[in-house]
């Protein structure tokens, strides 16, 4: 099993914490994982990720090349990942067109903000997971920063759409969570992820 | 099963050095290798070992000499600038013989080059970077797990045969996480290896005389009645500086035999799908792990692929090259650089094959498809 996500999002967002997060929970969970992300000063402004890969044994490419998920925080870094001009910006576009995105797998995971991005995937190509991640955080939790955990409570439950039970129990997420964060933060953090969870939940039903 | 913790490279590289004993670490930081020195500050007070950032490389490496003279296993990690400005020192070292493990976290080169990508170009420079005949062992891991292993093995090496070694690694192995099996790095389920220490009284001390092994027995530099000198020159069991034909011949052979007649114990390779491989890819680090995907690839649409990844990069696994040279119908050597390794490739293969490249020095690693299209390209018996 080879199993690769992507966490993309705009500068500040978490993707990184997210994912390496996400790469800690694999190894709680006995699972093998890589964590790589883009090196670079992307704190204000652009778009940043971090990647996954994890797998039942040891990983010979670390890097991602054709990704089984990806949680997408932020508009520009939807449009980062479309192949071409995503079909909102493109006025010579018909009803019937659809975004497609780069290295993603048919079949995968797209896990979107439904306030902050606007997504026009074709829903037969992908598993598509709309959740109100943002405002979850900023009211929920009063803390809009927690939303990349709140993503990685949606990804657990949503892992569901592709196995029989999801990738990464909750108890590990939650290890992971008090090994990454400082230790002011844990209370915060995992009870984001808990939202997260419940958040999924309902969106999947809806789906 | 195994004990999985999530590690960054560059930290596993700091943390594996403080368990192979290292209390020393001088350096200056520049990406990508600057997440080992902040690491090594962090640890070493802990440990009762020394830090300091020194003003430059080049004072680094001296500082670095300094202590592993005073008797301390010592440290320094860089990256292609840095490694440059620490070629002086690093052949001081070789030729004083004080032990050290210098790690060069290789980006794109030359010169400040591209800071966050990752190279493959001090294959040749670290062997051949100071001037002067000599052969420095280097190690080059190609996962998480071996940068800790290869670290050990690096300060093992380095105290038992008394010279420096360089630890590669890469932009993408130093500024990667990744699962390491913990378990093996559990106090006493790894060796350590200290240098010898003189078993003669003072009187009968040469710090420079020999053993059987042809290391010699240097105490460290403030041992009661043990009274030694180091100097790059030529030098006698004294220490001191020679011209004596014979004596320089002499040293200069022994420096070079001492590591050359542990090659056999200090190779190691790691072989994937070897056995009935009709192309042969030769290479390391991370282009290694793209090779073993591609090696797969290859076996899917019917081309029996195998991998050799070499580990000890110097010296070269000649022998072993020379075999797998005579057992496939060509080799293919992808580098990050444009074409290094591939000429010891071709020196230690003997003509028995023809060996091809795949290179590349901007900044991007080479993905498994690529290596799958040059391996196809070969099988069509293009080039």
């Amino acid at each position: 099993m080879r199993y690769e996500v992507r966490v993309i999002g705009s500068a500040g967002q978490g993707s990184i914490l997210a994912a390496v997060v996400l790469a800690t929970a694999a190894a709680e969970e006995g699972l093998w994982a890589t964590q790589t992300a883009t090196y670079g000063a992307a704190m204000r402004s652009g778009v940043s990720l971090g990647d996954v890969v994890i797998s039942d044994q040891p990983i010979d490419f670390p890097k991602t090349t054709n990704l089984d998920a990806v949680i997408i925080q932020s508009q520009e870094a939807y449009d980062d990942m479309v192949k071409g001009k995503p079909v909102r910006l493109d006025p010579e576009c018909g009803e019937q067109d659809a975004d497609v995105l780069v290295n993603v797998k048919p079949g995968a995971l797209v896990i979107v903000d439904e306030d902050l991005v606007q997504c026009d995937l074709d829903c037969n190509m992908y598993r598509i997971v709309e959740a109100p991640i943002a405002r979850t955080a900023a009211e929920v939790l009063g803390r809009r920063q927690v939303m990349n955990i709140v993503a990685l409570g949606v990804f657990q439950v949503a892992t569901t759409l592709q196995f029989d039970k999801p990738l990464i129990s909750e108890e590990s997420f939650l290890k992971a969570i008090e090994k990454s964060v400082p230790s002011r933060f844990i209370d915060l953090n995992k009870n984001a992820f808990l939202e997260g969870v419940k958040i999924g939940q309902q969106a999947l039903q809806k789906a | 099963m195994a004990k999985l913790e999530l590690k960054y490279g560059n930290h596993a590289c700091a943390e594996a050095a403080i368990l192979a004993g290292c209390r020393f670490y001088a350096g200056y930081p520049i990406t990508p290798s600057s997440e080992i020195a902040e690491k090594m500050a962090e640890l070493l007070p802990k440990k009762r070992g020394v830090f300091i950032q020194m003003e430059d490389e080049i004072a680094a490496m001296g500082a670095v000499v300094g202590a592993s003279f005073a008797g301390l296993k010592s440290m320094t990690a860089t990256s292609g600038p840095g490694f440059s400005l620490k070629q002086e020192n690093l052949g001081y070292a070789f030729m004083v013989e004080a032990p050290c493990v210098v790690v060069n976290v290789q980006r794109g080169g030359p010169s400040t080059g591209l800071p966050t990508q990752p190279g493959q170009q001090e294959i040749m420079q670290s062997l051949w970077g100071t001037h002067g005949d000599k052969l420095i062992p280097v190690f080059y891991p190609g996962n998480v797990q071996e940068i800790m292993e290869e670290t050990i093995r690096a300060f093992n090496w380095a105290e038992r045969l008394r010279t420096p070694v360089v630890l590669l690694l890469d932009e993408v192995l130093g500024h990667m996480r990744e699962t390491v099996d913990v378990e093996q790095f559990e106090e006493g389920k790894f060796e350590v290896w200290n240098r010898k220490m003189p078993d003669v009284p003072p009187e009968e001390y040469l710090p420079y005389r020999p053993g059987e092994d042809d290391v010699p027995a240097i105490a460290p530099y403030g041992t009661p009645g043990y009274r030694g000198h180091a100097t790059g020159l030529h030098h006698d069991y004294t220490g001191f500086p020679t011209t004596n034909p014979e004596m320089c011949q002499e040293l200069i052979e022994r420096l070079i035999r001492k590591v050359q007649r542990k090659q056999p114990e200090m190779e190691k390779n790691e072989f994937y799908k070897m056995d009935d491989a009709e192309i042969a890819i030769i290479t390391f680090g991370t282009t290694a792990r793209a090779a073993k995907t591609a090696v797969d690839l290859a076996r899917e649409k019917g081309i029996k692929a195998g991998l050799m990844r070499v580990v000890t990069v110097w010296p070269s696994p000649e022998k072993t090259i020379e075999d797998v040279a005579k057992g496939v119908e060509a080799i293919l050597v992808p580098e990050l650089n444009m074409g290094q390794y591939v000429l010891e490739v071709e020196r230690c293969s003997r003509g028995a094959c023809p060996v091809y490249r795949l290179n590349r020095a901007n900044g991007k690693i080479i993905y498994p498809n690529e290596i799958l299209e040059k391996v196809e390209e070969i099988a069509r018996g293009g080039k």
